[in-house]
């Protein structure tokens, strides 16, 4: 059984990774903004909790990480999903997915 | 993980973390460069990015714990941290580390010995193919087999290799004083099945096995080196044994260690004095290899088919006779598995209590410690992080611990393979990887299981901060602990107290003789010289009465198995005054031969009738003696003498009656045979001189101690013949004392142990009391303000202590009795749940507990009230 902060955890992930997947290679930095732009300021990734999963999904071999420089002339760390990356967001969205609309279902019919 | 990923952070670790750093920098500047972008001032707008991005140092530690190098840089850094912890508390580490020393080292002695009995393969190539051959007839489950029956086996499928064997002293002569050497009596294919080559030379050829070969012999590396220096011209020197010579065709090596054979010598098996190719006969002992793929399963039943083919071919010897094959590796170590079960059980206990104790110890130092780690959580260490660092303590107490029970260890476990006579020769306790690998885990263990409540509970405190200063429990976790020792130690006291009481019933067994003052030796004559009974017959006699006229000698006798001595067996008898029992199931009685005059040397008492004469000789009508427990098994009731009995004929000659009538003309007192806790059976006496063999034990009862006539007693034999070695010279008081070794070794190390055991749960009892009269300082204070006299205190904290031990005690008297089942075998007169013991040793550990309660419970009345309630 996955305990609550796991679930949590898997949440992060997936926005994440569907982040990457969207949007092409990130820097941290921006994959906070990109969230809260996309969720109408709903949801606000703590950096706290972003940094240590990101080198988490690092060694896990889901994303890879490069040092660039940005167009504002900044050294950055860009993130990029990987194809063991999308296998996770696929399987991730799928048990989502199956998740929201069972939690849908009672909402409607309880 | 990825491999690369891996490799990376194992390569640059300092590149990660730097990597790291720069990371977050360039987050929060971004973020900066953001606010600034809406109008915040340059300073504040940084310093609200780093309000906003949170505890950074946080951030770093537990991104930077997924990288492998980083969690082994954590364990030293924790290692370096707990050493200097552990250096400034060297009172606690110091208590620490010696308990686990005695209990991991306690419990790697027990290992040692198990990894080399029932662990350590023996060291033959498969030994697993290795069994020995029992034969099994209507009396004896264990017997030996017919050479003809040999023959039969070898032909059936499941062997490779069938072998006879047989060992008996051999008299070697032709040197300065005759000696005595182990002579093992083997077949060919002995050397194959345990896939021996000779160090020197050859071993013996299948053509060897026969009376018309030249007569060859094999000797051991010990006696090569020994008699003969390691004569490198060794090889076909001779060697006169039994009064033949042999020629010596080759050297074994060194480290051949056969089983159950330990023997100096090695002849054919047919030159062993009792070989015969008859069937009825049954003379050797037997191994045998397997064929590869023959389970054991089907060998047994191809064996079955085989001795069932034979009963059906030769029903006059073979009709009740089987065979049973036992794995060897069985054998060597089946004697001991309950000694084994009995001291690991005893171990375990005491490496609970140890690690109880540690655990109480570590908790009541962790209360002392809540600020040290609520300060470590407040600077960012995880909470993972401090429970990692106590743990990491607790591991580098076990460590040290198994590093000084290693020590502990080897002595112990030399102590056991030195004194325990049962020992196994073929098996050596050493400190091998097996048993390293097991200290090491068992402290590893150990760190776990004490090391896990007082890490949980500094991570607790951790949690809860500076906030709470006050002690918020984890007083009944120490209680259990505490009562759990308690209740742990009754179970280790009661096994000791059952064994000692069981030591005792057995020191006041009636053997039904006087060993005191009696010397004893054995002798064989050699069969060529002494082939004829009645010269046999002679010299016996001969050396009982110039024994007898030695001074200093009160008495002399010859007998063929003396009690204690592993000599004498069972035989079948007859009955002709009974009805008639089926002969599977055949009137039995323990079978021995003496002269009249053994009766008095070793006092056992006459009860009816007379001991035999020198007129019972071959010529005069055959007579025996029966012991009381003979009459009250066959006669009960009435008289025995004059009675008649049938015994074993001594002619074997197929065309003689197996067994021939005898008169009852004594009745004796009953003896104890082998050991101590046997109980009664039939015996029956045969005079020597009717029933002559060339081997005899001689008693000899002396003024004074019996040692000091040994000279004189070998002088009187060698007057009679110059040629005839004695051995096993000992005192008869000696040999029942030896039955008893191994009780008093498994006694002494219960004892050591369950000593151990009592101390530690009573130091646990009172650590836990006094944790608790220290906390308890300030309501000590009110209630003595109130107007409590220290009485009162002292009885309070006495109660207190004392239910805790009471409780413990109640659980180790509902677990004693289980555990009492384990020393099932070294039980004797006493049950496992003996209520005497249970109350004598229920009293000692509550003495005990009291004198461990009692120290901290008269330091709380000492409590100044004033003082005490300024504490708070």
């Amino acid at each position: 059984m996955k305990s609550r902060s796991s679930q949590l955890q898997n949440t992060l992930d997936l926005l994440v990774l569907r982040t990457l997947a969207g949007r092409g290679p990130l820097h941290g930095y921006a994959i906070v903004n990109h969230i809260q732009a996309v969720s109408d300021e709903e949801l606000r990734v703590e950096e706290g909790s972003l940094y240590p999963a990101l080198h988490r999904m690092e060694s896990e071999g889901w994303v890879d990480a490069e040092w660039t420089v940005s167009e504002t002339n900044r050294r950055v760390k860009l993130y990029r999903i990987t194809a063991a990356g999308r296998k996770q967001l696929a399987r991730e969205q799928e048990s989502w997915e199956r998740l929201s609309r069972a939690v849908g279902k009672v909402l409607r019919l309880a | 993980m990825t491999w690369r990923w891996r490799l990376r952070s194992l390569t640059t670790r300092r590149g990660v973390e730097r990597d790291l750093d720069d990371e977050l920098r360039s987050h929060i500047e971004m973020r900066a460069a953001e606010l600034r972008a809406h109008g915040v001032c340059q300073a504040d707008a940084l310093r609200e990015a780093r309000r906003m991005f949170g505890n950074q140092a946080a951030v770093r530690e537990s991104a930077r714990d997924f990288h492998i190098n980083r969690a082994v840089e954590t364990f030293f850094q924790d290692a370096r941290y707990g050493c200097r912890v552990l250096a400034r508390q060297k009172g606690l580490a110091l208590t620490a580390i010696l308990t686990l020393a005695l209990a991991i080292g306690a419990n790697g002695a027990i290992f040692s010995a198990i990894e080399a009995t029932l662990l350590r393969p023996l060291p033959f190539p498969h030994p697993e193919q290795l069994v020995f051959v029992w034969g099994r007839d209507a009396i004896h489950k264990r017997w030996s087999l017919s050479p003809a029956d040999l023959e039969d086996f070898r032909k059936a499928g499941p062997f490779e290799a069938v072998a006879a064997l047989q060992a008996q002293s051999v008299n070697l002569t032709g040197i300065e004083e005759p000696a005595r050497v182990v002579g093992a009596f083997v077949s060919p294919e002995y050397f194959s099945i345990l896939s021996v080559q000779a160090a020197m030379g050859r071993t013996f050829t299948s053509g060897e096995d026969d009376d018309r070969a030249p007569r060859a012999a094999v000797v051991g590396y010990s006696l090569w080196q020994g008699r003969f220096g390691g004569a490198p011209d060794i090889l076909g020197r001779k060697l006169i044994l039994n009064g033949d010579p042999y020629t010596i065709i080759g050297v074994l090596p060194r480290d051949f260690s056969p089983f159950r054979l330990k023997a100096d010598v090695w002849l054919p098996s047919h030159v062993y004095p009792g070989y015969t190719r008859t069937r009825g006969q049954t003379c050797v002992l037997a191994i045998a290899r397997l064929r590869a793929g023959f389970s054991s399963e089907r060998a047994q039943q191809a064996l079955n088919t085989v001795t069932a083919q034979l009963a059906h071919a030769y029903p006059e010897s073979n009709r009740d006779r089987s065979a049973t094959m036992v794995p060897l590796q069985d054998m060597v170590v089946e004697d001991i598995k309950p000694t084994l079960r009995a001291l690991a059980s005893a171990v375990a206990c005491l490496l609970l209590i140890a690690c109880a104790n540690i655990a109480n110890l570590l908790m009541s130092k962790a209360a002392g410690r809540r600020q040290e780690m609520s300060i470590r959580a407040a600077l960012g260490a995880g909470r993972t992080r401090i429970v990692r660092q106590l743990l990491t303590e607790s591991v580098l107490l076990a460590g040290a611990g198994a590093l000084v029970g290693v020590a502990v260890a080897v002595a112990l476990g030399r102590y056991i393979a030195q004194k325990a006579a049962g020992w196994p020769e073929e098996v050596r306790v050493e400190l091998n990887w097996p048993v390293i690998g097991f200290l090491a885990s068992t402290a590893v263990g150990a760190a776990l299981l004490f090391g896990m409540a007082p890490a949980l509970m500094a991570r607790r405190s951790a949690a809860e901060g500076l906030r709470q200063r006050r002690d918020a429990g984890h007083t009944r976790l120490r209680n259990i602990l505490a009562a759990g020792q308690v209740a742990l130690a009754f179970v280790l006291l009661a096994g000791c107290g059952l064994m000692m009481e069981s030591l005792r019933h057995l020191l006041h067994v009636d053997t039904g003789f006087d060993g005191s003052h009696v010397l004893t030796m054995e002798y064989r004559l050699p069969a060529s010289r002494y082939s004829d009974p009645t010269r046999q017959a002679r010299f016996h006699a001969e050396v009982v009465a110039r024994v007898q006229a030695l001074p200093g000698v009160e008495a002399a006798g010859i007998v063929r198995g003396l009690p204690f001595s592993g000599n004498g067996g069972m035989a079948e008898i007859g009955l002709p005054d009974r009805p008639a029992t089926p002969a599977s199931a055949p009137f039995t009685a323990q079978y021995n031969s003496a002269t009249g005059t053994y009766f008095e040397t070793v006092h056992i008492p006459l009860r009816a009738g007379r001991t035999f004469t020198s007129a019972d000789n071959a010529d005069a009508p055959r007579v025996v003696a029966v012991s009381e427990s003979f009459v009250a098994r066959y006669w009960p009731g009435k008289d025995a003498l004059g009675r008649q009995v049938l015994i074993p004929n001594r002619d074997l000659s197929p065309d003689k009656p197996r067994l021939v009538a005898a008169t009852v003309v004594g009745v004796v007192g009953n003896t104890r045979h082998d050991r101590l806790d046997e109980p009664d059976s039939p015996q029956i006496y045969i005079p020597y001189a009717q029933d002559p063999i060339t081997f005899a034990s001689l008693a000899v009862r002396t003024r004074g101690n019996p040692l000091d006539r040994v000279r004189d007693v070998e002088r009187a034999m060698w007057s009679v013949d110059k040629d005839q070695p004695v051995w096993k010279i000992r005192t008869l008081e000696s040999m029942v004392d030896a039955s008893l070794g191994d009780r008093r070794v498994l006694l002494t190390l219960f004892a050591a142990f369950s000593a151990l055991a009592l101390f530690l749960a009573g130091l646990g009892l009172y650590g836990v009391m006094a944790y608790q009269v220290q906390r308890r300082t300030a309501e000590f204070g009110v209630r003595m303000a109130m107007g409590a006299a220290p009485r009162d205190i002292l009885r309070m904290v006495l109660r207190e202590g004392l239910a805790l031990a009471a409780i413990g005690l109640l659980c180790g008297l509902a677990a004693a009795p289980l555990f009492a089942r384990v020393l099932h075998a070294e039980l004797f007169g006493v049950t496992a749940a003996d209520p005497a013991v249970y109350a004598v040793l229920s009293a000692v550990l509550l003495l005990a507990s009291a004198l461990a309660v009692a120290l901290p419970a008269t330091r709380a009345t000492r409590l100044d009230a004033l003082a005490a309630l300024r504490v708070e």
